[in-house]
């Protein structure tokens, strides 16, 4: 039924506002919030390690972290809070190979479940069955990010320094090339958890299947990182904020920062699963 | 997953092992000293506002950084991240200190940069920074010799850094100083071996430091030394040398037609002739036109064809301020009042004097010197012992400064105009008028250098003119509690008491 309002002539709006519903519908099972709640955890903790360096429990372990993330000069105040950004998503970008990559398949699983697909029991057990495949798409999916935001170092640096135009043109194709490769390897989880496929096929298919729902698929994943947007502007701006203000409120930024993206990663995560779902229907 | 997670965690610990616990002090410290600067800068903005219990907290809480992360007191020796701690500490002390010092709390100021340069001798920027700051001290209160031997420990310390803001910046000009104040302190006049010592340090500073701004402040300063020790030929060739340098630079840092301005100030100071010296300033206004310079140069230019006694020459110059500086006020009003007071000097050109005066506050009404103009009218009279028009004139400045006063905002214009008002009653003998306004001035310049002068002057005028002891008791017992700190709080006390004691007797 569903499938067919995929394939019809709704309006690509349409059909990301009905997946985001599904997910949000699902915001109160708790079951589905654990491995969102395991991302969050392992990186409250990795946070607090770091903007908590100098308390005495810490400090053996933080201390070398933050040395390790930020260099040297990172165990100095308010040295810590302008190089904090850099050093999370330092730290981040291992929390995504390692815990979410994982996480994001048991999730995947469990959304699948919720919306009548797959089998009772046994998410955590799948997904780890399936995690070195998760592990290789989430590191091709991070070197494809880093690899796209270094575009925007090819627009020359005086010609940015004196416009804006410039400036907001580089941020904003920074921000599509961004959103394109998360469309594109969007179903990979999909592909990999619930119908069991190896890499080289679930990149295939993901592809494929981004490609003829790409406007739903671009909606889903685009528009809550646009509303997300603002704080990833902000931590580029920390000099300034920590000039005009305090330097703590960086670390503020970053923690309201990592809340919310935990809500958009679970509506993304839904959203895409509802989706894939849909297609697959539609296939059949 | 398990295995990872205990190989990441065991090499961190076994990093953290070996991780220096002062890092951790260190931070805490520096968001410390961080957040008081933080609170002093506010402050500063407008110190007015805050009251003598706020500053004090203010140094109290400076200091009381300086005493939680001296944790390495004692350690002459200490490892890096010691020395950084210390040095926090030393900085937090510092600001107590700037903060005692704005207070005029001089005894507390002297205390804590004892503690500094007691605890901190082995840190050579922090000891030079003291010693610095304990030789302004000095050299403030008069002690030049005590002054002179601080300033000895800045230049031994410190490397010499003239775009370096702070003591580094300082260091070249203060081996001239040294010398200066070890000649004030001989009582003897020149004391050569001094100016010998610093003449060498300079010399070492040129040879050192060839085509480098630090050579130009050298030879500038060499200049002085020769200017000190009448060798002008000598100030001559070094400030020529500074000049070429600093045309030869790309970016010369300083503006040559200062060392132009120098040397014509050495040569007129060396009593070279005055044609010479009009010679060199004239070459300011031709080879530096876009000069900031210039003003000064225009202006020194009327003073020495004054001293010539070419006075036509001399307001020509002046005239030519008027009409080249015209959009700045201050500077086109400084420019007639000179013009006035040079002509006032001939009573047969007082007419023109008096149209002059007359100009300013119609042209430049808001200006320190449209508001000199009612009281010198009326000094000129007084010179001329017209006593009629002394009255005239000062019942007329009192009027214009009351109008003043009503008609523009409190200000530092308003307060200008006030202590004009005082001058005028007080000339007016009417010293009862005068005390009220002094009071009320001295109230509202209480946080200025002047606020002092402002009572004491009241309580001379209240003690003297109007023979009211007790008016003068109560004005020094209000000094005594609004300078409770500083030297001069402690003298009016001092004075009060005395006074009391004539009185009661």
């Amino acid at each position: 039924m569903l499938g067919g309002c995929v394939v019809g002539p709704m309006l690509p709006l349409g059909v990301a506002l009905r997946a985001w519903q599904s997910a949000l519908v699902l915001i109160f099972r708790s079951a589905i919030w654990l491995p969102f709640l395991m991302i969050l955890t392992i990186q409250a903790v990795g946070f607090a390690l770091l903007v908590g360096f100098y308390h005495p429990v810490l400090f053996p372990v933080a201390a070398p972290l933050v040395t390790l993330l930020g260099g040297a000069d990172a165990l100095r105040y308010p040295i810590l809070y302008l190089a904090l950004p850099t050093m999370f998503a330092r730290l981040n970008l291992g929390i995504n190979i390692l815990v979410a990559s994982f996480a994001g398949g048991v999730a995947t699983i469990l959304f699948a479940r919720a919306f009548g697909a797959g089998k009772a029991n046994g998410a955590w057990r799948g997904a780890l069955r399936r995690w070195p495949i998760l592990l290789a798409f989430a590191a091709l999916s991070v070197a494809l990010v880093i690899g796209t935001s270094m575009l925007t170092s090819l627009v020359p640096e005086n010609l940015a320094a004196h416009s804006r135009a410039v400036r907001w043109g580089a941020r904003a194709v920074g921000f599509l090339c961004f959103v394109v490769v998360q469309c594109y390897l969007a179903y990979t989880t999909a592909w990999v958890v619930l119908r069991g496929q190896s890499f080289w096929p679930a990149l295939r298919d993901s592809v494929r299947v981004a490609s003829r729902t790409f406007l739903p698929t671009f909606l889903v994943i685009a528009v809550p990182s646009a509303l997300l947007y603002p704080f990833a502007y902000a931590t580029e701006r920390v000099e300034w904020i920590a000039a005009k203000f305090r330097p703590e409120i960086i670390s503020m930024i970053l923690g309201c920062q990592l809340f919310l993206e935990l809500l958009a990663t679970f509506v993304v995560v839904g959203a895409v699963t509802r989706l894939f779902l849909w297609r697959m229907e539609v296939s059949r | 997953m398990k295995w990872t997670v205990l190989l990441v965690g065991s090499a961190l610990l076994a990093a953290g092992c070996g991780a220096d616990q002062d890092a951790a002090t260190r931070f805490v410290a520096q968001r410390e000293l961080y957040r008081a600067n933080e609170a002093f800068r506010n402050a500063s903005i407008q110190p007015e506002l805050h009251g003598a219990d706020e500053w004090r907290a203010l140094a109290d809480r400076f200091e009381s950084i300086a005493d939680r992360y001296d944790v390495a007191e004692g350690r002459t020796t200490p490892d890096p991240i010691q020395a950084e701690i210390q040095t926090i500490a030393a900085r937090a002390l510092f600001a107590a200190a700037q903060i005692h010092q704005a207070q005029r709390d001089t005894t507390r100021a002297s205390q804590v940069l004892e503690r500094m340069s007691r605890e901190y001798a082995h840190l050579p920027t922090i000891a030079g920074e003291v010693a610095y700051a304990r030789g302004a001290v000095a050299e403030r209160s008069g002690h030049a010799l005590e002054a002179a031997e601080q300033y000895q420990v800045v230049v031994d310390r410190i490397e010499p850094d003239p775009l370096q803001p702070g003591v580094a910046g300082e260091v070249l000009g203060l081996p001239l100083r040294i010398a200066r104040l070890r000649s004030v302190a001989n009582g003897a006049g020149i004391d050569r071996s001094a100016y010998m010592q610093a003449r060498l340090y300079y010399e070492s500073a040129v040879h050192s430091n060839p085509g480098t701004i630090i050579e130009v402040d050298a030879r500038t300063a060499l200049a002085a030394v020769a200017v000190d020790l009448e060798k002008w030929e000598e100030a001559n060739s070094e400030l020529r040398a500074a000049e070429h340098l600093l045309l030869g630079m790309e970016d010369p840092l300083r503006d040559p037609a200062d060392v132009r301005y120098y040397l014509a100030g050495a040569m007129q100071k060396g009593q070279a002739p005055a044609d010479s010296v009009r010679v060199i300033l004239e070459s300011i206004l031709t080879d530096y036109p876009q000069s900031p310079v210039r003003l000064h140069a225009l202006s020194s230019l009327s003073e020495v064809a004054l001293s010539q006694g070419k006075t036509e020459s001399a307001l020509e110059y002046l005239d030519r301020i008027r009409t080249d500086y015209a959009g700045n006020e201050a500077v086109a009003a400084g420019a007639l009042l000179g013009r006035a007071r040079i002509l006032e000097r001939d009573d047969r050109r007082w007419s023109e004097s008096l149209e002059a005066y007359r100009a300013l506050p119609a042209e430049y009404p808001v200006t320190e010197a449209a508001l000199w103009a009612p009281v010198e009218i009326a000094l000129h009279y007084m010179r001329v012992a017209d006593d009629a028009a002394v009255t005239r004139a000062l019942e007329k400045a009192e009027e214009d400064y009351r109008n003043f006063i009503r008609r523009y905002p409190p200000g530092p214009r308003s307060l200008f105009a006030r202590e004009r008002l005082v001058q005028t009653l007080l000339l007016q003998d009417d010293n009862e008028a005068a005390v009220t306004e002094m009071l009320s001035l001295g109230e509202d310049l209480a946080k200025t250098p002047r606020g002092p002068a402002v009572f004491i002057a009241a309580a001379e005028a209240a003690f003297a003119g109007l023979a009211d002891t007790t008016q003068a008791v109560t004005i020094l017992e209000r000094i005594g509690e609004l300078y409770a700190g500083a030297e001069i709080g402690k003298m009016a006390i001092a004075e009060a008491e005395r006074l009391r004691g004539l009185r009661d007797s």
